[in-house]
């Protein structure tokens, strides 16, 4: 019988993931100053969405969020209107207790995919306040970097920013020890509406995260491939390929190995 | 007359097709018309911020980018 409610309660998180719209109980919104490539020292500032509800929440770039509500609710701004809410940070995830449930673009197509959610995090005795919130350390090892988090256990919700969760409390603030990826909280407030775009790509190509590791070590050909259809013009391809290699070998991403 | 014609005609056909697209570093691109036209406006301005970046390296991830069409 367990196994079956078990059953029951998993197909029921997976269906309510592929669809476009989450219940949002209280959001959480953090900046991220993070560093785009391994070589240069420049940091961007942007911010993300933390929609959370009783049972899951769903962390999403901000201008994303903006993109695909305009999108879903087709709404056609002017090409160079629409620019402004492109973002580094196309995923969008959505986490339970169990899994995490990711969706992402490459290479302009959609592809969605789950992961365990198994954080092993180290509590430690050090406190601190952010946002006027009372907040403990913790620490973990995760996707090849160190990640320091501080929680706020007066916010009973164990979500955080990014793939980040499973404490005893909101993630307030959360950074590597490179500090390439630096989340910090700015407004935590409570909500009660129907995000109706919150996964916009339901339609999305359902593939593994191994899978999702090929093809991003094959992004550039792949990139090629697109650009190929855009562009006529040898000589701008040449230039654009060279462009992408060296920005591919320089890019920095997050996540440095596969869990 | 008539090979001529038909070049011409498909000359045009091309040129109407693209559209320029201007980058943040002043280099225009002309870019496939009918192929934008397939595309969400999300995922145009996603490859179009994409192509800036690639094409201009000094400002990749900038959002200074004029544009010259509007899809």
């Amino acid at each position: 019988m367990k196994k079956i409610i078990l059953l029951i309660n998993l197909l029921m998180v997976t269906f309510f993931f592929c669809q476009k719209k989450f219940d949002v109980v209280y959001e959480a919104d953090y900046k991220l100053n993070y560093k785009l490539s391994k070589s240069g020292t420049y940091k961007k500032t942007i911010t993300f969405a933390l929609l959370i509800n009783q049972d899951a929440s769903f962390f999403k770039n901000m201008n994303k969020y903006i993109a695909d509500s305009l999108e879903f609710e087709k709404v056609h701004l002017p090409l160079n209107e629409s620019m402004k809410y492109v973002t580094d940070f196309r995923e969008t995830i959505g986490t339970t207790s169990a899994k995490l449930y990711v969706t992402t673009e490459i290479n302009y197509a959609d592809y969605s995919y789950e992961e365990p959610n198994n954080l092993n995090w180290k509590i430690k005795n050090e406190f601190k306040t952010v946002l006027g919130f009372k907040c403990q350390k913790a620490e973990t090892t995760k996707y090849g970097r160190t990640w320091t988090a501080w929680f706020a256990a007066d916010i009973p919700f164990q979500y955080g920013p990014y793939k980040f969760n499973g404490l005893p409390g909101l993630i307030t603030e959360l950074y590597d020890t490179k500090d390439d990826f630096h989340y910090i909280l700015y407004t935590f407030r409570k909500r009660k509406y129907t995000c109706k775009s919150a996964n916009i790509a339901a339609n999305a190509k359902q593939t593994t995260k191994e899978k999702i590791w090929q093809i991003l070590k094959n992004k550039v050909a792949g990139r090629m491939q697109v650009h190929e259809q855009f562009i006529e013009d040898k000589n701008d391809l040449e230039m654009i390929r060279r462009n992408a290699e060296s920005a591919a070998k320089d890019y920095n991403y997050i996540e440095l190995s596969i869990y | 007359m008539k090979k001529a014609l038909l070049v011409g005609a498909l000359f045009v056909a091309g040129v109407v097709s693209a559209f320029p697209f201007r980058t943040s570093c002043g280099k225009v691109l002309q870019v496939s018309q009918t192929i934008a036209n397939n595309m969400s406006d999300n995922q145009l301005s996603n490859y179009l911020t994409d192509l800036n970046g690639e094409t201009c390296p000094q400002h990749a991830g900038s959002t200074v980018v004029t544009v010259i069409y509007s899809h």
